[in-house]
């Protein structure tokens, strides 16, 4: 593996890639090589396992044909009213298919330096990897004082032409003082190769600055793996409300930092597995400082012989007094090969606090269908009900009605798909 | 609030109470771990060969495995080749009543308040006190045949019941489970071995009390309880260690098997000593527990209080095999100055309709660290299994931490399981509650964290709920955070 990925860099870097930022590709490259893909040895991927990709080797040619007909295609299928766009293809910024408002900043990642944000994040072969081969990828700011109404969606549209590619992309939205925005990631693709997508995003929200984060993870067939950090300054607000609905082998590595004081940061997840998919989040919400507050919910529906992975932590550091933190891992399984593992961890080193977290793992609750179904109603409508009440914890949340819809949609194909 | 500094001071200046030396004539085998000193041991417990050949499969094994560290508790690495390995008071030969065992010993269980002696007998606790490495007397022994129960140091078992021992030591925690599990199978001393008939149910509570005296010694005992059929029993164990700067290592392994409707119930608490206030000194305690419901409608339950030990790192677990089968855990865990605990247990569901439940409450205080760690398995087969966690903590000081570390693992739809977790600090309400009825901040503080540890301490047999009660009183008097 590893002297292919040399060579592959080598070609990369004659292309004329990767000239800004050498050294630090470099040492992406060397701790790349160093770890290889993780194995279920390791604590944090004890039940997602990547080995076999070690078998395969994935490179990304930039010159990869773009099917603009295929793009505008997909573009007016997945059309959502009543937001901007900016579309995201195969990582580079399409300024032809975008829209957007003007006070939003829009740049390439490359001219935008980026890189000390992800400085004290934890790094995993995942992210070298991105940090050893990015080429592009998008920097969006909102300036202070600026409050945008619009929801801004992200359209990340990656083609591929074989099994064996890779999309490393990346991105960073920058939050100025007193901002306020809805941003949205659209992760689509309209082939159906087993490709990789390896995105990295980065969120500062600077002091007292609200970012409502959305993720629409809905590649059918690619492996997705994201690691998003988020920084948080004094009083800034984070709420972040995620689908994910596809894709074979799903990981999201999320870290929220409460860097400043009084920051509220709250995530939501709504999981909706079948067949052999693999869905996996692993998040750390840290409070680094006093009168912190923290709602996590993942929830995840599982039927076929889908599996479930979380792993959440949430560290509340020494003298982070009148922290508030909640976590709840909910699992509903439909079918008797699914399967959960549910690792939901409090890491408390301050006294003044009230920290609480529960999980869940179960079918549908008997007596409540049967109450249904004593009124009338059928099997697997009394099903379909359950479930979408059991959704709406997740869903509720979404602020913009047009997105809100979008999730109740995927909820529902999802639903009929069953039968 | 300098008041309160002064409350917590003076309870963190509490000294430990079991800390003497008994001045007693010990065999000691020197320092070090080699094939020789397991070789040794065994002879000196007039082994039969097929047990030496098990000492030995696990310590070639053992020599093959690496200490594990991914636990949250910060040591030391052990030496252990600076541990002897064997420590013993010299022998009389053939004690055959209680006046014959030494007196300084007897001296020794009569200030730890072991009903040992025959005046006691109304106490109506069988005992098999374990000195250092060697098991003392067990007390009782009559009546306890009388119902064809068998209460005897391993060793006599070994002599006396090989086929039942044979069969079962090593079935539930294999010779090379875990680093500790194939240490202790290798060199292990002496320990309690239970054996509960067909049909009979344990007219008394039986014990055993772990003392390590010698210095540089560890202790490595291993106890093994077998429940026949439709038979019940109820077991405790203490232990107590005398004050020593060095840290003294203690990995025993606890095997428990119940047979179809049989019932066993384990009780402990711990109180080795547990370091000074700078956190020099003081037990590791290392320890396998695990048991097996072998058969249907068979049932496990641990109940621990932790208080004592440098560092405790054990996960006293329970394999569901039998349909039907229950499996309990309830633990107080209480950490002050720099103790560690990293503590909690396994449920494994196999069989159809198991339940267990897990109700573990920590309490950390000073600058000590407070783990639990469990896992809840429920297995394809394991039909309507269910599983219901508890895991509450309460912080005392704002120099300490309390952290939940649960792995759910759910293999089956049919499956219902529920894990919840709370941490906060003693509310200012309920304490200024108690002060407006007159009951002053330390009684208050006493009162809530009893009241926190209820679930738990009930679960205990009266005797070791007493005690329970005394030792958090004593450990946490005035810590007001």
């Amino acid at each position: 593996m590893n002297s292919f990925y040399g060579k592959e860099f080598d070609r990369w870097v004659k292309d004329g890639h990767g000239s800004s930022n050498h050294t630090l590709r470099e040492v992406g490259l060397k701790h790349f090589q160093e770890l290889g893909f993780p194995t279920t040895r390791q604590e944090e991927w004890r039940f997602t396992n990547v080995s076999q990709l070690g078998k395969s080797h994935y490179s990304w040619s930039s010159s990869t044909k773009v099917d603009e007909q295929a793009i505008q295609k997909l573009l007016d299928e997945h059309r959502i009213a009543d937001t901007y766009t900016i579309c995201m293809i195969n990582g580079v910024l399409n300024k032809n298919l975008s829209n957007f408002h003007e006070s939003i900043i829009i740049e390439d990642i490359l001219s935008a330096n980026t890189d000390s944000f992800h400085e004290n994040s934890i790094s995993t072969p995942f992210t070298d990897w991105n940090t050893a081969f990015y080429n592009s990828g998008l920097y969006l700011e909102i300036p202070d004082n600026i409050q945008i109404e619009k929801p801004i969606r992200v359209i990340w549209i990656n083609q591929f032409n074989s099994h064996t590619e890779v999309v490393h992309s990346k991105s960073h939205v920058n939050m100025g003082l007193n901002s306020e925005a809805v941003i949205i990631d659209h992760f689509l693709t309209d082939s159906n190769y087993e490709s990789i997508i390896n995105h990295v995003s980065g969120i500062q929200l600077n002091e007292n600055s609200q970012c409502e984060y959305i993720k629409i993870q809905e590649e059918t067939s690619a492996k997705h793996f994201h690691s998003l950090d988020v920084i948080q300054d004094a009083n800034s607000r984070y709420i972040s409300t995620q689908l994910a609905t596809g894709s074979p082998l799903n990981r999201n590595e999320c870290t929220i930092i409460q860097q400043g004081e009084g920051c509220d940061s709250k995530l939501y997840v709504l999981g909706l597995q079948r067949d052999q998919h693999h869905v996996d989040y692993q998040t750390i919400i840290r409070h680094d400082n006093i009168h912190g507050t923290s709602r996590e919910v993942v929830k995840n529906i599982l039927r076929d012989s889908s599996r479930a992975v979380f792993n959440g932590r949430v560290i509340v550091a020494r003298g982070s007094q009148k922290t508030d933190a909640f976590q709840s891992n909910k699992n509903i399984l439909l079918s008797k090969n699914a399967r959960v593992n549910a690792n939901p961890q409090l890491e408390i080193y301050a006294d003044d606090v009230a920290c609480s977290h529960g999980s869940t793992t179960g079918e549908l609750d008997d007596d409540a269908l049967f109450y249904l179904r004593s009124r009338g109603i059928g099997l697997d409508e009394a099903q379909s009900l359950m479930i979408s009440g059991f959704a709406t914890e997740v869903i509720e949340n979404i602020s913009s009605e047009s997105i809100r819809d979008l999730f109740t949609l995927r909820l529902e194909n999802w639903l009929e798909a069953k039968a | 609030m300098s008041d309160e500094k002064k409350i917590i001071d003076d309870a963190i200046d509490q000294e430990y109470k079991y800390g003497f030396v008994t001045d007693i004539e010990q065999e000691t085998f020197p320092p070090g771990l080699d094939e020789e000193v397991i070789r040794k041991i065994s002879a000196k417990k007039l082994e039969p060969g097929w047990l030496l050949d098990w000492r030995l499969k696990a310590y070639r094994h053992w020599k093959t495995m690496v200490e594990p560290t991914w636990s949250s508790v910060k040591y030391p690495t052990v030496d252990f080749q600076s541990i002897s390995y064997f420590s013993a008071p010299k022998k009389k030969p053939e004690l055959k009543s209680l006046d014959e065992v030494d007196p300084e010993l007897l001296e020794t269980y009569r200030k730890l308040g072991i009903p040992l002696e025959e005046q006691k007998i109304f106490a109506g606790v069988a005992v098999d006190a374990v000195f250092d490495s060697v098991s003392v007397t067990t007390t009782f022994k009559k009546e306890l045949s009388n119902h064809g129960i068998i209460f005897c140091p391993l060793s006599e078992a070994v002599q006396n019941h090989p086929d039942l021992v044979k069969e079962y030591l090593g079935s539930v925690v294999p010779a090379a489970d875990n680093f500790y599990a194939a240490l202790n199978s290798a060199v292990f001393s002496e320990g309690s071995f239970v054996y509960i008939p067909k049909g009979v149910r344990c007219p008394m509570e039986l014990s055993t009390y772990f003392r390590i005296n010698a210095l540089n010694t560890g202790q490595f005992e291993r106890t093994l309880i077998i429940a026949d059929e439709g038979s019940h029993v109820s077991y405790l164990e203490g232990c107590t260690a005398p004050m020593r700067d060095e840290n003294q290592l203690h990995a025993a392994v606890v095997e428990l098997v119940a047979h179809k409707d049989a019932n066993i119930k384990y009780s402990t608490v711990q109180n080795w000593y547990p370091g000074d206030k700078e956190g020099k000194g003081g037990i590791y305690n290392f320890v396998t527990k695990r048991g097996i419901c072998l058969d249907d409608n068979s049932k496990i339950s641990w109940t621990q209080v932790e208080t004592g030990s440098a560092i405790t790192w054990k996960y006293p677990s329970v394999i569901l095999k039998g349909d039907n089968s229950i499996g309990e855990f309830y633990s107080v865990a209480l950490t002050n100055n720099y103790q560690q605990a990293d503590t909690g247990t396994k449920m494994i569901h196999m069989g159809k309709n198991t339940k267990s439940t897990i109700i573990s409450k920590g309490i950390s205080a000073g600058k000590s660290q407070n783990a639990y760690r469990g896992e809840v398995k429920i297995m394809k087969g394991a039909d309507n299994a269910r599983n219901y966690s508890q895991c509450d903590s309460i912080l005392i000081g704002d120099q300490c931490g309390a952290h939940t570390f649960p792995y759910i693992d759910v293999r089956n739809h049919t499956a219902k399981m529920e894990h919840e977790a709370t941490t906060s600090k003693i509310g200012e309400e309920q304490i200024f509650y108690c002060n407006q009825r007159g009951i002053s901040e330390e009684d208050a503080v006493s009162m809530i964290v009893n009241g926190f540890c209820k679930d738990v301490f009930q679960e205990l047999p009266m005797e070791f709920a007493m005690e329970a009660q005394k030792l958090m009183e004593v450990s946490l008097e005035g810590s007001i955070g």
